[in-house]
């Protein structure tokens, strides 16, 4: 789109004095949009000059220039007889005028009043590199585009870029299309050659200009894929600069793609079973890949069954108005294949899949299975990390053997029926057949021809594979089967009974359970259950969908997954997880893809847009999401944190296709994350999260997030349109959200029993029996049916309505060791030979920590990875909570192989035990506690625990070694202070376990940033430097006490050889009193706990009264609201105490600054605060100039410092951002 | 401990510690800051002294970011790096800008010059006020007496409008101002004794009866002046309307006997003090007069203070009670219009 940039520069104010002979200054400013420049007039001999000027008018051919080049406003000082001096820049990114008008417009409605800003207005400082700020000027500047009706220009205006990590307030997601990303790579002006004879200023304002360029670009391209893809915005979108110095700078971007409508325009929604007519198309995809196949086994579950209708729609496949019945079941399939592949990360089991040979075989190795439980990945990830490491570069699968193929003889009756089927299909040696036999033979009706097809086709291959893997396919198959067929029916009835609630799990457990009786190690077999629902819903009215859904046993939609070992297995472990192929044939298929489609159009009426996207037959490559904060109900499950790591060398390579390496790069990590993902019989990613760490030529990149099941159809709930649909990253790649997840929704749906599906995502996803011997499993103490692990480990924030005990606070476990400084390749393998060593000392010192606290779970979970010369450190900080669901932390025991020290080693147990009873009545957990056990039938399963533990030689779970004064000092260092009592402390939006109306306002964003030796590198002195910064941030906030600091940030970096900078920043949030003393609390825990979305009942807000009587007056004094005057700036996703009204654009600036008198400003100490204070200014004006109040989900990242103190010298360089939005101030009354 | 090369915290929000900030503009360096604050108990249980000493630093840090702003306090308000709720920066002016009356009174009736600075270690020396704080305070002053200098107008407007301080205190910069450009005599040692705010109320009484808003004072009104003489001539007759007013036992048994003798010797150098003001040089002494030869003189005489304040009542003469002012109309007014400067001043004077 061609458009028209008018910039009209007014007038500036305080600019320095440039002309030393009569203290004044002779300025005037120059505009420049790409490559125009336009000038004003020179106002002489002021410092505050008015120029009045006209309207200053860029005419720009392709709205690309303007997403990628920002407007610089560049002020100078006029000299006549020599160069003219510049004062400074300004930098204005006009994405935030070129996009929110689209989304109004969609709306039609009330939007007006609520779009985005329609200029830009006010004054801005003027910076300096050399100088930071120096005055500040006012400038107005306005867009106007004109459509275009040229299709074939890629075009991104009107994509919306949010950085918070969840569904902007006042908006609601229509379809959520998957992940996006993308990245460029450019030389660093600061490592070319021309810059050594450049001024410091040039070579600053080059590479300023640059980033900006760069990150622009960055955003306009994913914009593209937005669109294609059909979406309007980008949440959670997250972006970095990779500093590699010589080889360049690579920027990346990423983020979640979504269609976003604004809450006052939607239409009013009937329910999503409503809508289930349009969503035929998709199937193609789904059949295309052979997943499909397997799915249409699992489809068997009950559900489908018992709805006769369904399969009815089903069968007409081609038709486009059907409802894709398959589409669904084979994503499922596919996934369950997939998980079965790919078995626990854990067990690293080797697996290859159809690549080349279809030999498919994983074998497991029984001592992956021993691993207590598969939440902690992380460990996983390490060990696997270890093997795969050793080569320095990612290595990933190849290796292993599968070898061992195992078989299960006793399918058991389990599969009877459907696993008979298979394995005749095996037999047939037509893979696809198995499942696509099941399907079509039996009930399958309503697998069409399609499905049959696709099943076929995908099933063929990954039964195949299977199959080929050798006889073990058996032990697969059987788990399609169950699903598959109508057999299921029949089993069904019987799981109906044996399982609880939990339906089609049930069946599939069953099925293992029989199996396991045997090797069966585990099958993922998922999405059955949603598949069943999926179909339901597509093919029938909503009343079938609901009847359906209801014949199954409603309770948790889980996807199991079961993978199932070969006995024999045993020794060997590869684990190689075939990466590419294997994932690509479940990727492209897109059965997934289509099911969410299905979805979407079930429940968006107005899902027009929609109808061509769904006919991407690409599935998602990627099912990450980048958010944190979903709504209730979104998440069925959480399966476990799951991360990759890849060291790669950096070599310089002059082509500009370098970014394809870069991108081939994540693509593996990718990959391995996702394998992850299925592997713990999750379908999608949350929370996820990208970083690199660089030091000299060696980069590792690192990937994590959380595997879970979700319920797409929930993003609607809470807002009623809800779409499902995801698609993978460029394009239409629908992702592989499962049907499942469809189903589950369904459920929800009818069953507003909250308190029931409350407690849901803490359930595994997987099925019991799938799980090792020797995981810890145990009943879920909220609805005491089904399955939850002893830990939780997740990058994402607490679901919304999850029952938790008490409050949450803090965990950081911090992990330093040292390397070898050498270079180069030999770097890159000292790197990856000690990765796994951090990071499984990162989970144990995670899960030790979490226990001392007495809490079971861990959230907003995130990881810092730092190399320097000589040592790496890995920093995890994450929020503990008790959920009441899972069991309650066991004590850690200590054990010593040394005899003399029995003594000590009682007083440790001692102390130990009263450390956790103290942290349990800190954080108000005690009571609870007992209660739960009193009422707890299943008790037994707890005193099970320890000996079990014991029995298993369990260490990570709960003992610890004491042989030395070492293992002495790491004991005294795991026991860390709980925070004072008028503190809180978190890394999530929120204090866990506190309702959000005793978090009053946001007081303060603070940012501290500590630079200092590390005189050795143990892990005893990184704590106890970071843990001097933390008991500093009390002290530093103690005047604003009692308060809750929230959405803590850390981040480490090694600069040089024995020193460390740690920086961290958060929001002071003020409560009425400590939280530690809140009467109302635990009444408000419980009530969050049964309300589930619903908020507060009755009970809580009597209390909540109470509460906010005593608060009300100190409200009157402590709570300051101060949207008149100043911006307030917060890294959460909100503003606490007030309500976000507009939302103003994404912004993010790389400032670069440098220092030639380091002394005469104090020192770094006075520069960098300096430079803090300034940049947070210059962030401020800029919300303020575009209408804005706030800046939510600010984040600061790459705050690199080169001191150069010989030289009195320094520079700086920090990336900041996050989004710009208006606030009004929200009624409290009704909370008092 | 180590300290480590780098530490800083910085808030969005500029929160201002009132304590710290009272201790910095006393003129601490950051480790005796430090320690006041710990004998002050400032310390929360399991902070240690470089937690309180980084605290102070990072302020110490801000506030001299401040001060630069402080300079020019309409851009300190205007300015957004530093983001100060508007009480805030109001308050933040008004300590900045405020002063020991210790030091000011050494600064008093002095140009402010580079010269004046440079003493600063004996007004430090003297009043026990940390040089650092000294300093700002003669800064202040400075800046304030160099930018108003230049200006016309209303000088307290002027001061409150460029300085954005609040009434109370811009009156006393107003009477600082004065005090300097009149070079009034104060530190003579007879008036040693003097404080800050004895000459403020001086000067300030002075500043609103006899100058006009620039702070310029009346020279014509002291030029009138000199006719006051012309009472001399009914001397007399004031003595008499004097003591009749002041009878019934409103004076004292002293001052009652003291004034029959003395009435003349008082009234006298009343008068000749009123009849110089036209020479500067008189002018400048007006304070040093008044103390010699009325204060001190009725203070040997022990009168008190009520004495005094009946006495200044009393001859405050309208223009029915002498005679010379019933012929020569306007010197009543002069003459009151005298006393209503000078009667405070005396009583200013007479109470220290």
């Amino acid at each position: 789109m061609p458009g028209k940039v008018k910039v009209r520069v007014l007038a500036g104010r305080n600019l320095p004095v440039m002309d030393r002979a009569n203290d004044t200054t002779d300025a005037f400013v120059e505009i420049r949009l790409g490559t125009v420049t336009q000038k004003t007039d020179v106002c002489r001999r002021s410092l505050n000059p008015q120029w009045n000027s006209d309207w200053f008018r860029f005419e720009v051919q392709d709205d690309a220039e303007l997403q990628d080049e920002p407007l610089q406003i560049r002020v100078m000082d006029h000299d006549t007889y020599s160069a003219h001096d510049a004062i400074g820049k300004v930098y204005l990114s006009l994405s935030p005028l070129l996009a929110p008008e689209l989304i109004s417009r969609a709306d039609t409605a009330p939007a007006g009043s609520a779009g985005g800003p329609s200029v830009i207005s006010g004054w801005i400082p003027i910076y300096d590199t050399l100088h930071g700020i120096r005055g500040e000027v006012n400038v107005m500047v306005k867009v106007d585009l004109f459509s275009d009706f040229n299709k074939f220009r890629h075009s991104s205006c009107g994509v919306q870029y949010f950085s918070s990590p969840c569904v902007p307030a006042g908006h609601c997601v229509q379809a959520m299309l998957g992940f996006v990303h993308e990245l460029v790579v450019n030389d660093d002006p600061e490592y070319q050659w021309i810059d050594k004879i450049r001024t410091p200023r040039a070579s600053n304002e080059a590479r300023q200009t640059l980033f900006s360029k760069l990150s622009g670009e960055v955003q306009r391209r994913i914009g593209v894929n937005v669109i294609e893809a059909g979406g309007n915005a980008v949440i959670g979108y997250r972006q970095c600069f990779d500093l590699e110095g010589e080889t360049g700078i690579v920027v990346r971007g990423i983020g979640t793609a979504v269609s976003l409508v604004r809450t006052e325009a939607r239409p009013s929604s009937p329910s999503p079973l409503s809508r289930q007519p349009g969503s035929g198309r998709d199937r193609d995809s789904s059949a295309v890949e052979g997943s499909a196949a397997a799915s249409a086994g699992l489809r068997p579950v009950p559900s489908v069954q018992l709805m006769p209708a369904t399969p009815e729609q089903e069968q007409p496949p081609a038709t486009p108005p059907s409802p894709r019945p398959f589409a669904a079941p084979a994503p499922a399939a596919s996934r369950g294949i997939l998980a079965a592949a790919h078995q626990f990360v854990k067990d690293r089991l080797s697996f290859r899949r159809r690549g080349s040979r279809r030999t498919g075989a994983r074998a497991l190795s029984r001592e992956a299975f021993s691993t207590p439980n598969f939440q902690p990945v992380i460990e996983a990830a390490a060990r696997y990390e270890k093997k795969a490491r050793p080569a320095g570069r990612r290595r990933r699968l190849t290796s292993s053997c599968d070898g061992t193929p195992r078989r299960l003889g006793s399918l058991n009756s389990v599969s009877e029926a459907a696993g008979s089927a298979l394995e005749d299909g095996d037999d047939d040696g037509d893979d696809s057949e198995n499942p696509s036999e099941p399907g079509e033979d039996t009930v399958e009706d309503g697998d069409d021809d399609d499905a049959g097809d696709a099943e076929g086709d995908a099933t063929g291959d990954d039964v195949t594979q299977n199959g080929d893997d050798g006889g073990d396919a058996e032990r697969e198959r059987p788990v399609m089967v169950i699903s598959s067929s109508e057999d299921t029916a029949s089993e069904t009835g019987d799981e109906a009974e044996r399982r609880s609630t939990d339906i089609p799990n049930s069946t599939l457990q069953l099925a293992l359970d029989s199996l396991s009786a045997h090797d069966v190690v585990y099958i993922s077999s998922m999405n059955i259950a949603a598949s069943v629902p999926a179909v339901g819903a597509a093919g029938a009215p909503a009343a079938a969908s609901v009847g359906a859904s209801a014949g199954a046993p409603v309770g948790v939609p889980a996807a199991h997954t079961t993978s199932v070992e070969g006995s024999d297995s045993g020794d060997k472990l590869s684990r190689s997880l075939e990466n590419d192929t294997n994932f690509k044939a479940p990727s492209s298929t897109t059965s997934s893809g289509a099911d969410t489609k299905l979805l979407a159009q079930l429940v968006t009426t107005s899902a027009q847009q929609r109808g061509q996207q769904q006919d991407n037959y690409e599935s998602a490559e990627f099912p990450f999401i980048t958010l944190r904060t979903f709504p209730s109900g979104f998440i069925t499950h959480i399966g476990g944190t799951v991360s990759a790591r890849s060291v790669k060398l950096l070599d310089r390579i002059h082509h500009p296709e370098e970014s394809e390496t870069r991108d081939a790069w994540w693509a593996e990590v990718r990959t391995e994350v996702r394998s992850h993902c299925k592997s713990l019989a999750c379908n999608v990613v949350l929370g996820y999260e990208e970083a690199t760490t660089i030091w000299d030529d060696v980069c590792v990149l690192s990937a994590y997030g959380t595997a879970a099941t979700v319920n797409f159809a929930a993003l609607g709930l809470s807002e009623p349109l809800a779409a499902a649909r995801c698609d993978s990253r460029e394009v239409r790649s629908a992702l592989r959200l499962d049907a499942s997840l469809t189903s589950q929704a369904l459920v929800i749906l009818e069953e507003p029993d909250s308190s029931v599906s409350n407690c849901a995502p803490c359930h595994l996803p997987y099925s019991q029996g799938s799980a090792p011997a020797s995981a810890l499993q145990f009943n879920c103490a909220v609805c005491r049916k089904s399955k939850v692990p002893d830990v939780v480990f997740s990058t994402i924030e607490p679901p919304g309505g999850l029952p938790v005990t008490g409050r949450g606070c803090l965990v950081q476990a911090r992990v330093c060791r040292e390397k070898a400084d050498v270079k180069s390749e030999v770097l890159a393998k000292e790197v990856s030979d000690r990765l796994p060593f951090l990071e499984y000392e990162l989970h144990r010192q995670l899960l030790t920590k979490l226990r001392i606290l007495g809490m079971n779970a861990l959230f907003d979970l995130t990881i810092q990875l730092s190399i320097g010369e000589e040592i790496m450190v890995a920093v995890a900080t994450a929020t503990a909570v008790y959920l009441s669901a899972l069991p309650p932390p066991v004590v850690p025991r200590v054990t010593s192989a040394v005899n003399d020290s029995a003594d000590r080693l009682a007083e440790t147990q001692r102390r130990i035990t009263e450390t956790v009873a103290s942290n349990r009545e800190a954080f108000n957990i005690s009571d609870q506690d007992e209660s739960g056990r009193t009422s707890d039938e299943e008790s037994e399963d707890e005193e099970d625990k320890p000996e079990l533990d014991l029995a298993a030689g369990n260490k990570d779970a709960c003992i610890l070694e004491m042989d030395d004064t070492e293992d002495a000092d790491l004991l005294s260092m795991l026991m860390s202070r709980p925070p004072p009592e008028l503190f809180d402390l978190v890394s999530t939006s929120s204090v866990p376990g506190v309702p959000e109306r005793l978090l009053l306002d946001d007081r303060q964003l603070f940012t501290r940033i500590v630079r200092t030796k590390l005189s050795s590198a143990s892990n005893r002195q990184l704590a106890q430097t970071v843990e001097k910064i933390i008991q500093g941030l009390y002290f530093k906030l103690r005047k604003l006490a009692p308060c809750a600091l929230c959405g803590l940030r850390f981040s480490v970096d090694l600069p040089e050889d024995d020193e460390i900078q740690i920086s961290v920043y958060g929001a002071a949030l003020s409560v009425s009193a400590p939280l530690s003393k809140q009467a109302s609390l635990r009444s408000a825990g419980a009530e969050n706990g049964s309300a589930d979305g619903t908020g507060e009942g009755p009970v809580g807000d009597r209390s909540a009264g109470r509460a906010g009587s005593v608060t009300g007056a100190l409200k009157t004094q402590n709570s300051l609201w101060r949207g008149d005057y100043d911006v307030i700036i917060t890294p959460l996703p909100h503003v606490t105490g007030g309500k976000v009204e507009r939302w103003l654009g994404n912004l993010n600036f790389f400032f670069i600054r440098e220092c030639t008198g380091l002394r005469e400003v104090g020192g770094l100490n006075g520069f960098m605060q300096d430079l803090i204070t300034e940049v947070l200014a210059v962030v401020r004006a800029h919300v303020t100039s575009l209408g804005g109040n706030a800046l939510v989900s600010y984040f600061m990242s790459q705050c690199v410092l080169l001191p150069n103190p010989h030289k009195n010298q320094a520079q700086c360089l920090v990336n900041v951002g996050g989004d710009a939005v208006l606030v009004g101030h929200a009624a409290r009354s009704d909370d008092g | 401990m180590l300290i480590p090369e780098l530490d800083i915290f910085v808030g969005n929000v500029f929160i201002i510690d009132w304590e710290i900030f009272k201790l910095w503009l006393d003129g601490h360096e950051c480790p005796s800051a430090a320690s006041i604050l710990q004998q002050r108990g400032s310390l929360m249980a399991g902070a240690t002294m470089d937690m309180l000493h980084g605290d102070v630093l990072d302020h110490y840090r801000s506030f001299s970011t401040l001060e630069r702003l402080l300079e020019v306090p309409t851009l300190f308000v205007e300015q957004r790096v530093l983001q100060i709720s508007p009480n805030d920066q109001t308050d933040i002016i008004e300590k900045y800008y405020d002063f020991d009356d210790a030091v000011m009174r050494e600064l008093i009736g002095k140009k402010p010059s580079s010269k004046l600075r440079k003493e600063l270690d004996d007004v430090c020396e003297k009043t026990g006020v940390l040089v650092r704080s000294c300093r700002r305070q003669f800064d202040n002053v400075r800046r304030i007496y160099k930018q108003v200098d230049e200006m016309t107008g209303n000088v307290l407007d002027n001061i409150r409008q460029q300085f954005l301080l609040p009434d109370p205190l811009a009156r006393r910069y107003a009477a600082i101002l004065f005090l300097d450009w009149v070079r009034f005599e104060t530190h003579k040692r007879k008036l040693a004794h003097l404080t800050f705010n004895d000459f403020f109320v001086c000067a300030d009484g002075l500043l609103r009866h006899w100058a006009d808003e620039e702070c310029e004072l009346d020279k014509e009104f002291f030029q009138d002046l000199r006719e006051i003489k012309a009472i001399l001539e009914r001397e007399k007759e004031a003595k008499t309307v004097t003591l009749r007013k002041l009878e019934g036992g409103r004076l004292s048994t002293d001052a009652a006997g003291d004034l029959t003798q003395n009435f003349r010797s008082l009234f006298r150098s009343l008068v000749n003090i009123a009849t110089g003001l036209y020479r500067s040089r008189e002018l400048k002494d007006l304070f040093i007069d008044l103390q010699e030869k009325i204060v001190e003189p009725c203070k040997c005489a022990r009168w008190t203070q009520s004495d005094m304040e009946s006495f200044i009542a009393a001859i405050n003469f309208d223009a029915s009670e002498i005679e010379t002012f019933r012929r020569e109309t306007d010197l009543p007014i002069l003459w009151r219009r005298y006393l209503r400067a000078v009667g405070p001043c005396i009583l200013q004077l007479f109470a220290s």
